[in-house]
C-alpha cells in the first residue's frame, strides 16, 4: 500500500497525486460526451451560419451580449410558452464557442429569430428604450456606423472548417460575395439561399448602401432558433435522450 | 475495451471507488500511530518565528 | 512607500511578496470600482454612456477578471510565495529574477486581458474570456510559477510539506489543467486576435463549466484555503484545530470539486446523466467544505476572546463563516428543483458574491493586514480602529448585496413562472426587469460600501508601510492588536 507519508514529504509524488485526483471527474464527465451517440439528437435543418450571420455572432460575442442573454430554453411550461420549443443539443453543434449563457438580465434569445422585424431589431439596438421604455439594455449606435469587412470573413470560415464546421471550399471561396449579397436589397441571392437556407436577406439595418455591423448582428439574431422545424420534430424518432443517456 | 465501456463501468462503480479511497484517507489521518507526527506538523508555521527573532537582532 | 529594509531576513525573498501585496491593493480597488459602475449601469442604463467601450457587456468581464484574476490572483501569488518560504524555511527557488518575471509577467497578462475586453476582444466564455495570445502568455507565466513553487518545496529544510502548501499546489496545478483544457482554440490568423474554440455546443458547454466551476473550486477556494491554513493559525497564535482533519479536507475537496460543473447546466441540452452526476457531487461537496470550515473556526477554540480585541482576526474568522454559508447555499442551489427557480436569476449573482466578498476578499484582507507589518518590519498596523471601520462597513455592504440579490433573484424567478387565473403568463419579461430596479439600487449601494472599506484598508496599509502609527485608544480592554 502506498504510504501517505510520501505525499507529505515528496513534492513530486504530491503533484502527481493531485493531478490524478483532479483528472478523474473531468474525464468521466467530458469524454463520454464525445463518444456517446445519443448526446446529440438527429434532426434536420441545422446548418452553419452564413458569412454575414457569423460576423454578427462575432459582434454578439465581442459586445458581451452573453453576459445578460441566455440562448437555452429549458423544458418548462412557462419557458416554452414564453420563448418557444426547448433547446436541443443538435441546435448548437456548430457554435464555437457555445453561447447558452448563465444569466437572464434580458430575455432568452435562443428563438428570437423571426419574432421581430428587421426594423424593430435595428431600432432596438440603436436605442432599446425607444421601443421598450423599461429596458435597461445599453445602446449600440456604433454598430450602424461601422462597416463589416467582407474581405476578411473567408479566413473565419476557414478556421471554423478546421475545427469541424462543414464549410465547403465553395462556401469559403464565396464568403465575401455572400456576405455582401445577404445585406444588399435586390441582390442575386439564389446561390446564397441554396448554401444557407432560411437566411434573412435584404436591407437589414435601414441603410441599403452599406453593409454594417448592424446588418450582421440583425442577420444573426434573425437566424436564431429557426433552423429546426419543430412542427415535424418527434423526440422519440430523433433518439433524444430522455432518461439516462448511457442506455444503449 | 472502448472508452464507452470504460465510462459505463466508471459510472457504475464510482460509489465503491470513492468509499475505498475515502476510508483509506480517514484511516491514515486518524490512525493513532500518526497522532504525534501530525501534531508536530501543525507547529510548522510557528517554527520560522524563532529564526525570525534571531535575525531581528 | 515601497522602501525596503533588505538584509533583515536575507534568506527569504520578501521584496516579491511586497510587490504582489501592493498590486493586490491596487487591483482590488480597480475591480471593486468597476463592479460598482456596472451595478449602477443595471439600475440606470444611461451610465453605459452610449460609448462602445463602456457598455455593461464589455465592462462586466473587466470586473470579473479584475477581481478574480487581478485582485485574487495577486493575493494568491503573493501569499503563496510568502507561505511557501516560511513553512519550508528556505528562499524561493529560481532567485529574484525568476520571481520578478513572474510578477511582471502576471501584471502584463492582466493588462492584455483587460485592454482586450474594452476593445471587444474576447473569447466569449465567462471567466475564460482572454483571447488566444493572452492565454499563451499566461501559460508561460504559470509554468514559471509552478517551477518556483515546486522548486521551493523541493529544497525545503522542513521534512514535512505543510498543508497550506498542498492547497496552493493543487490550485497551481489544477488551474494549469483547466486553463489549457478550456482555451484550446484555433486562431483565425497569427496576426489577428480572433480565435474559435476547438469545441462546440454541448461539449463546449460542459468544458466551460468544468473550467468555470473549478475556477471557483481551485482558484477561489483551494488557493484561499491555503491562506486560511497559514494565516488563521498565525494571527490567532495557535496551531490549526486538527491537522488530521485538514488531510481529509484536502483530498476529499479536490476530488469532489472537479465533478460539480454540470450543475451550471441543469435542464439544458446537456445529457441527464451528466447533470445528475454534477448534482450528486455538488451536494457531497458540502461535507468537505464544512469540514474545512470547522477546522478553521475551531482553531480559535479556547481563544474566542481574541475576536473582541483583534479586528484582523475578525476578518479571517468572518471569512470562514461566509465560506461556510456559501458552501451550504451552493449545494442547495445545485439541487435541480431549486436550480429551476434560481438559475438565470440574480440569486446566482448573490451567491457568488457571498463567496467572493465574504470569503475570498475577507480572507485576503485578513492576510494583507497580517503581512504588511511583517513585510515592512513594522511593530503594528497604522491603525486597528480603521481595520474595525473597514470590517463593519464592508460587512454591512455584503449584507445589503446578498439580501437584495436574494429578493430580486427569487422574485424574478417566481415572476417568470407566474400564471394568471386565465392560464396565461402573468408578466411580460420587461415587467420582471422593471421590478428589479430598487434591488439593483440597493445592491449598488452595498458595493459602494465595500469599495469604501477597501479604500480605508489601502490608506491604512500605505500609512503602515510608511511606518506611521496612529495614536488611538486600543480596542477592548487589552492592548493593541497587530502582533506582527
Amino acid at each position: 500500500m502506498i504510504k501517505h507519508e510520501r505525499f507529505e514529504t515528496n513534492s513530486i509524488v504530491l503533484l502527481v497525486g493531485i493531478l490524478l485526483t483532479v483528472a478523474i471527474g473531468g474525464l468521466v464527465e467530458i469524454v463520454p460526451l464525445f463518444t456517446i451517440g445519443e448526446t446529440i439528437e438527429k434532426v434536420e435543418g441545422v446548418r452553419p451560419l452564413s458569412p454575414l450571420e457569423l460576423a454578427g455572432r462575432n459582434i454578439y460575442i465581442a459586445e458581451g451580449c452573453y453576459n445578460c442573454h441566455s440562448q437555452q430554453v429549458r423544458p418548462f411550461r412557462d419557458e416554452v410558452e414564453r420563448y418557444g420549443h426547448y433547446n436541443l443539443a443538435a441546435e448548437s453543434i456548430y457554435d464555437h464557442p457555445f453561447q447558452w449563457g448563465s444569466k437572464r438580465t434580458g430575455p432568452d434569445l435562443a428563438r428570437v429569430g423571426g419574432k421581430y422585424s428587421n426594423d424593430w431589431q435595428a431600432a432596438h439596438l440603436i436605442d432599446p428604450r425607444s421601443v421598450v421604455p423599461e429596458s435597461i439594455m445599453p445602446t449600440y449606435p456604433h454598430l450602424a456606423r461601422q462597416d463589416v469587412e467582407p474581405a476578411e470573413i473567408g479566413a473565419d470560415l476557414h478556421a471554423l472548417s478546421i475545427v469541424g464546421v462543414p464549410y465547403s471550399e465553395e462556401m469559403i471561396a464565396e464568403a465575401a460575395a455572400d456576405m455582401v449579397a445577404q445585406a444588399t436589397p435586390d441582390a442575386d441571392t439564389e446561390a446564397l439561399l441554396r448554401r444557407y437556407p432560411k437566411a434573412a436577406i435584404g436591407d437589414l439595418d435601414g441603410d441599403p448602401t452599406r453593409v454594417t455591423k448592424m446588418d450582421a448582428l440583425v442577420a444573426y439574431l434573425q437566424s436564431l432558433g429557426r433552423m429546426v422545424d419543430f412542427t415535424t420534430y418527434r423526440p422519440e424518432l430523433a433518439g433524444e435522450a430522455t432518461t439516462e443517456g448511457s442506455q444503449p | 475495451m472502448s472508452l464507452l465501456d470504460l465510462s459505463h463501468m466508471a459510472r457504475e462503480l464510482w460509489v465503491v471507488w470513492l468509499l475505498i479511497i475515502f476510508a483509506a484517507i480517514i484511516f491514515h489521518a486518524y490512525r493513532g500511530r500518526n497522532k504525534d507526527r501530525f501534531e508536530d506538523c501543525a507547529q510548522i508555521p510557528f517554527r520560522e518565528d524563532s529564526e525570525e527573532m534571531n535575525n531581528h537582532g | 512607500m515601497t522602501q525596503s529594509r533588505a538584509g533583515v531576513m536575507p534568506s527569504y525573498n520578501e521584496q516579491i511578496v511586497r510587490m504582489f501585496t501592493i498590486a493586490s491593493m491596487f487591483w482590488g480597488v480597480v475591480g471593486f470600482l468597476v463592479g460598482v459602475v456596472i451595478a449602477f449601469q443595471l439600475a440606470f442604463p444611461a451610465l453605459n454612456l452610449g460609448l462602445e467601450w463602456t457598455s455593461f457587456g464589455r465592462l462586466r468581464p473587466l470586473h470579473t477578471s479584475a477581481v478574480i484574476f487581478a485582485f485574487g490572483g495577486n493575493v494568491l501569488l503573493g501569499t503563496s510565495l510568502f507561505v511557501v518560504q516560511r513553512t519550508c524555511r528556505t528562499a524561493l527557488f529560481g532567485g529574484p529574477l525568476m520571481a520578478e518575471f513572474l510578477f511582471w509577467g502576471y501584471q502584463l497578462f492582466i493588462v492584455l486581458a483587460a485592454s482586450g475586453y474594452v476593445l471587444g476582444i474576447t473569447g466569449g466564455t465567462e471567466y475564460s474570456e482572454p483571447e488566444w495570445y493572452t492565454d499563451l502568455w499566461l501559460t508561460l507565466v504559470w509554468v514559471v510559477y509552478l517551477l518556483i513553487f515546486l522548486g521551493t518545496l523541493m529544497k525545503r529544510k522542513e521534512p514535512h510539506i505543510y498543508v497550506a502548501n498542498w492547497f496552493y499546489l493543487a490550485f497551481i496545478v489544477t488551474v494549469a489543467m483547466l486553463h489549457i483544457g478550456r482555451n484550446l482554440s484555433m486562431p483565425v490568423s497569427f496576426l489577428g486576435t480572433k480565435s474559435y474554440s476547438l469545441f462546440a455546443g454541448v461539449q463546449d458547454a460542459m468544458l466551460q463549466w468544468w473550467y468555470g466551476h473549478n475556477a471557483v473550486g481551485f482558484f477561489l477556494t483551494a488557493g484561499f484555503l491555503g491562506i486560511m491554513y497559514y494565516f488563521v493559525p498565525k494571527q490567532a497564535n495557535r496551531p490549526v484545530y486538527s491537522y488530521r482533519l485538514s488531510i481529509v479536507h484536502f483530498w476529499s475537496l479536490i476530488f469532489l470539486y472537479i465533478w460539480a460543473g454540470p450543475h451550471h447546466l441543469h435542464y439544458t441540452s446537456l445529457p441527464d446523466w451528466t447533470q445528475s452526476l454534477g448534482m450528486v457531487f455538488s451536494i457531497m461537496l458540502w461535507m468537505p467544505s464544512w469540514g474545512g470550515m470547522i477546522n478553521g473556526l475551531m482553531t480559535l477554540s479556547g481563544a474566542w476572546d481574541k475576536l473582541r480585541t483583534d479586528p484582523v482576526l475578525r476578518f479571517l474568522v468572518t471569512s470562514i463563516g461566509f465560506y461556510g454559508m456559501s458552501t451550504f447555499e451552493g449545494p442547495v442551489m445545485s439541487i435541480k428543483a431549486v436550480n429551476s427557480l434560481s438559475h438565470y436569476t440574480d440569486w446566482t449573482i448573490g451567491h457568488v458574491h457571498s463567496g467572493a466578498l465574504g470569503w475570498v476578499a475577507f480572507v485576503s484582507f485578513g492576510a494583507m493586514y497580517y503581512m504588511v507589518p511583517v513585510l515592512w518590519k513594522r511593530e503594528r498596523l497604522y491603525s486597528s480602529r480603521l481595520v474595525e471601520w473597514h470590517f463593519w462597513i464592508a460587512t454591512f455592504g455584503i449584507v445589503l448585496y446578498i439580501v437584495s440579490m436574494w429578493i430580486s433573484g427569487i422574485m424574478q424567478g417566481l415572476m417568470w413562472r407566474a400564471y394568471d387565473s386565465l392560464g396565461f403568463l402573468q408578466y411580460s419579461f420587461v415587467e420582471t426587469v422593471a421590478a428589479m430596479h430598487p434591488y439593483y439600487v440597493v445592491r449598488g449601494f452595498g458595493g459602494v460600501l465595500f469599495l469604501i472599506g477597501a479604500l480605508i484598508m489601502t490608506y491604512n496599509l500605505i500609512r503602515t508601510m510608511r511606518g506611521d502609527v496612529r495614536q488611538e485608544r486600543s480596542i477592548g480592554s487589552t492592548v493593541a492588536v497587530a502582533q506582527a
